[in-house]
């Protein structure tokens, strides 16, 4: 194989490899990516066999074939050398020759029919699919994926739950068991379908093929993997098996107390008072009385913070703790100008969190006995 | 001693009516050197004396004497106490539960002089003529006056002469010379009043004047300096009283033979007395290393039965339970009240690759003769390692770490606060991670190696602790409160607990069956699987809780629960997760072990390093 390619367009396809080639992986060959012709340029293709990347770039093919070598490798060289063509093909025995200019690099490859195939679905049955416009599947992923659990052992709680509750509707619901994060948004097409889990790894490559532009992704989940595709790259990944929770269920029917706050105030403070708060779980009192609300930490190593801000509140005075982690993280990925609105019911009952002006987004925190 | 009034008149020593006989534990006495002389050291006490030597000859094969100055017996009784079942001890069933002497079952003599030839020579203190008996196979041979100091003398010649299978199960002498001093000491230490002398040979192995203050005795058994770093205490319960000296927490032992336990006197070595002595060690103590310990436990002679075996070193309490309690909670408040618990290894713990032997295996060079020993392994209280003490007495001992010892560079600690910036851990200046287990740190003028596990675990377990001194741990709510099925066993521990669990940092609700639905877990568990933190739960309660309230088993259960949740060997640690385990270190009250025991980290001084390399 033989190909001439502009550094750029390398560059990007490497990009998307990289999160995925394993570090440390006892296969050689998952390290690699696998750089492949097509009929109007090449394709770079990594995996971990639970998800795949696969790129067409443009290039002008003197030779048709496949090779693969180490991605981190080639990424470098690429990265390092000036804005110039770059000339790949591939030698005897699976070595590699990279030239630019008057650098020339010769690496090791391996033989490309070894490459593992992408994850496919194992079984084909009819499914549309839907469209959404990139910006609002990144904001719903960014509203959600904070929640997912970090306990790798707890398969189903590892992953985002992709659901369609009715056509053309897209709901993201993340949970670690201790709050959940809901976002509901309008797609075009799909009619409804039950939920499936999106692997942690695999939302993190999504969110990357998200960073910039406004295309329209396509989701796709057929016999056990999702396939997203947006412009030259496509990206498909198996579903995590495992039942997510019921999350309906932990939604509160109705809040007893209503407390509205802005979203920077809130945020700053929290961000003060738990400062002292036990690093693991920060826990941070919220008092709250009508027209105010006190959040307070006392850490026996540490010493003791309180900060009182405005908040609109009518009732009786009320105290609840929550994990001061839980409410920033939400709070970080709203908008600073935004208003929320915080419903309760009593000290041991979750507190439900909304943004006001969105019926679409929901977040369940469960409260911390101090 | 006698609980009855001694009398003059001949006819002391009866033979046991065979009810009696029959009540008491049967069984062979006589098995080795150190039975022999178990038997005779026990009539001499018996008999009041105020010294006793025993001298060996052969490892106890060729002679045993066993001297005393105790009250002697009269012509008639010697002969008599060769008889079985004759004793002037217990007269009656009833008089079994109420031994106050150490010897009772009247078969001693007569089992012994069974298997060798013995000599008995005795005189009653007032007498003027003492009496010999001789006896060989157990058949009286002579009996003639004799002239004798006042006391007993009994000589034991030919053991087992006549039973060549026993001699055969004899170990190499060393083994039961051992047994002998490892007796004539645990019998020392619970007499101090009475002197005592161990010979082999001509060779003085022990050697404790009398004295009348028991710590004296313990200096005499231990040596002053080790002696020194012992913890008295002392407690008292409804059941009875706990006395005698314990090793601080950083001393351990790999086997428990420097414990003494003693129930009335009477020495015991009993699984419940041991268990509930290293429990109150609690986390202070690796599994599978002992404290040194003497203990005496004084209790109704009703509440214990001390006919099990007729080794009579177990010992059967009627209230175990209390008695466990007792021992542990005494324990326990004394190494809580100990001053200032050093981190540290425990002494003797080899690090085999300072062994200086095996270096010099390696490279081939011969060990520099004019090395000079590591200094003592810790400042203060201090037990020097004895010869012997730990297998293999060559091996270096690791110091104790002393990053801020210079007083200029310590910045003066604030009241009850621990910086967390300040903290010796944190000063460190960290190499790295070896084997994705082990943190490799230079500080002052030592290396520190951290092993990240038994650290994480530490500061876990003391977050804990401490969270749950403070009247709870925090408990972080679940939103799907998931149901664990926890057994038939664990179940009604769990329900009885529930209240007291909250403390712990769960709500638990019963779920029918022995199933329970996890409301909250401990907060700073939070990230596990609330399942496996429940079964975790259940498990060390079914361990521990048995014979325990739950107050009692929350240590465990902490520590189980921190043990699981800290990051584990195998797993590569970035700076910022190193730099908060450093500074977590420093905000607990670090005793240097993980909860198992095991030492968190060990120190390298530069000075031991360059000798290693042989620069000094
Ligand atoms: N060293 C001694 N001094 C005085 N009396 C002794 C001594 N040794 C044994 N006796 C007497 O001999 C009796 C029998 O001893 P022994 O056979 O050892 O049985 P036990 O000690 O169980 O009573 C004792 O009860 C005691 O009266």
């Amino acid at each position: 194989m033989e190909f001439t390619i502009s550094r750029e367009e390398l560059l990007q396809g490497l990009y998307l490899t990289q999160g995925i080639v394993e570090r440390r992986t006892t296969i050689p060959i998952l390290a690699n990516v696998l750089i492949e012709s097509s009929d109007d340029g090449i394709s770079i293709a990594a995996t971990d066999q639970e998800v795949g990347v696969r790129r067409r770039c443009e290039a002008k093919v003197k030779k048709k074939g496949a090779l693969t070598t180490n991605a981190r490798k080639l990424y470098e060289i690429a990265r390092e050398l000036p804005e110039a063509p770059l000339v790949i093909r591939s030698l005897d025995n699976n070595w590699i020759e990279v030239s630019s200019g008057k650098s020339r690099f010769k690496i090791v490859g391996l033989d490309p029919k070894e490459f593992p195939a992408m994850p496919s679905a194992d079984s084909v049955h009819d499914n549309q699919g839907i469209s959404i416009p990139s910006t609002l599947l990144k904001e719903m992923i960014e509203r959600a994926s904070f929640a997912v659990s970090v306990d790798e052992t707890r398969l189903n709680l590892s992953g985002i739950f992709f659901e369609r509750p009715e056509a053309g509707q897209l709901r993201l619901v993340a949970t670690d068991g201790h709050r959940l994060s809901m976002i509901t948004r309008s797609v075009e097409g799909g009619s409804a379908a039950p939920g499936v889990i999106i692997p942690r790894k695999g939302v993190g490559e999504i969110a990357k093929i998200l960073e910039t532009g406004d295309e329209t992704v396509r989701v796709q989940i057929q016999g056990g993997v999702a396939h997203l595709s947006r412009g030259a790259v496509e990206l498909s990944m198996r579903l995590v098996e495992g039942e997510f929770p019921d999350y309906k269920q932990v939604v509160p029917q109705k809040s007893e107390r209503r407390l509205a706050v802005g979203v920077e105030p809130l945020l700053g403070a929290l961000r003060r008072v738990s400062i002292v708060s036990s690093e693991r779980t920060r826990g941070v009192k919220m008092q709250i009385e009508p027209g105010r609300l006190e959040l307070s930490s006392i850490n026996p190593d540490l010493g003791e913070a309180s900060e009182e801000i405005a908040a609109e509140y009518e009732g009786a005075a009320f105290g609840i703790g929550f994990n001061a982690k839980y409410l920033i993280d939400v709070l970080s990925v709203l908008g600073p100008g935004m208003q929320v609105e915080i419903g309760f019911n009593d000290e041991v009952s979750p507190g439900v969190l909304r943004c006001e002006g969105e019926t679409d987004f929901l977040y369940v925190v469960m409260p911390m006995r101090l | 001693m006698l609980s009855q009034p001694s009398s003059a008149a001949t006819g002391r020593i009866r033979v046991l009516p065979p009810d009696v006989a029959d009540k008491i534990a049967a069984g062979e006495v006589v098995e080795r050197p150190s039975s022999v002389v178990k038997e005779l050291v026990e009539n001499s006490l018996d008999a009041g004396a105020r010294s006793v030597r025993v001298e060996l000859e052969d490892a106890g094969i060729g002679l045993i004497a066993v001297i005393d100055d105790g009250e002697g017996m009269m012509a008639d009784d010697a002969v008599r106490a060769f008889q079985r079942h004759a004793t002037s001890k217990v007269r009656s069933v009833e008089d079994l539960f109420h031994i106050t002497t150490l010897g009772f079952r009247g078969e001693a003599l007569a089992s012994i002089a069974a298997v060798s030839t013995t000599t008995l020579t005795t005189r009653p203190n007032g007498d003027l003529g003492g009496t010999r008996v001789l006896v060989r196979g157990g058949e009286i041979v002579e009996v003639r006056a004799a002239g004798t100091p006042a006391g007993t003398r009994i000589e034991v010649v030919d053991l087992f002469a006549n039973v060549p299978a026993r001699r055969k199960f004899l170990k190499a002498p060393a083994t039961e010379v051992g047994h002998v001093s490892e007796l004539v000491t645990r019998t020392a230490l619970s007499f101090p009043q009475v002197a005592f002398s161990l010979k082999h040979g001509k060779r003085t192995l022990l050697d404790y004047p009398a004295t009348s203050d028991s710590s004296e005795r313990v200096a005499q058994v231990y040596g002053a300096d080790r002696a020194a770093g012992m913890l008295p205490f002392h407690g008292r319960s409804p059941i009875g009283e706990i006395r005698g000296w314990l090793s601080g927490s950083h001393f351990s032992l790999p086997s428990p033979r420097q414990i003494f336990t003693y129930v009335n006197g009477r020495y015991v070595r009993d699984k419940l007395v041991s268990h509930a002595l290293v429990a109150g060690y609690s986390t202070l103590l690796m599994h599978g290393r002992y404290p040194a310990a003497v203990v005496f436990i004084e209790i109704e002679p009703e509440e214990v039965d001390v006919n099990v075996h007729p080794a009579k070193s177990e010992v059967r309490f009627r209230r175990g339970g209390a008695v466990h309690d007792l021992i542990t909670r005494s324990v326990m408040e004394r190494l809580r009240a100990q001053p200032h618990p050093l981190p540290s290894v425990p002494e003797g713990t080899p690090l085999t690759t300072m062994n200086p032997s095996v270096t010099q295996l390696h490279i081939g060079l011969p060990l520099a003769s004019g090395r000079t020993p590591i200094a003592p392994a810790f400042d203060s209280p201090t037990f020097p390692a004895r010869p012997g003490a730990t297998p293999g007495a060559d091996t270096y001992v690791l110091r104790r770490f002393e990053p801020g010892s210079s007083p200029a560079v310590r910045p003066a600690p604030m009241p009850s606060m621990s910086p967390a910036s300040e903290g010796e851990f944190s000063r460190l200046h960290v190499i790295g991670q070896a084997f994705e287990g082990y943190l490799v740190c230079e500080g002052g003028d030592s290396l520190m190696i951290i092993d990240q596990h038994a650290a994480h675990e530490r500061v876990m377990f003391e977050r804990l602790r401490r969270a749950y001194a403070a009247g709870g741990v925090q408990r972080q709510r679940l939103l799907v409160p998931p149901v664990v099925d926890v057994g038939a066993q664990a179940a009604p521990l769990l329900a009885e607990n529930i209240a007291d669990l909250e403390g712990l940092g769960f709500e638990l609700e019963p779920f029918g069956g022995s199933s329970f639905a996890v409301r909250a877990v401990p907060a700073l568990l939070a990230d596990g699987d609330p399942e496996v933190l429940v079964r975790d739960l259940a498990e060390e309660l079914t361990d521990v809780g048995r014979s325990r309230r739950l107050t009692q088993a929350a240590e465990s259960v902490l520590a189980r629960l921190a043990c699981h949740s800290a990051v584990r060997v195998g797993q590569s640690l970035g700076g910022d997760q190193i730099r908060a385990l450093l500074q977590a270190m420093d905000n607990i009250d670090f005793a240097g072990n993980c909860p198992h025991g095991r030492p968190a980290f060990i120190t390298l001084p530069r000075s031991d390093l360059e000798r290693l390399f042989k620069r000094t």
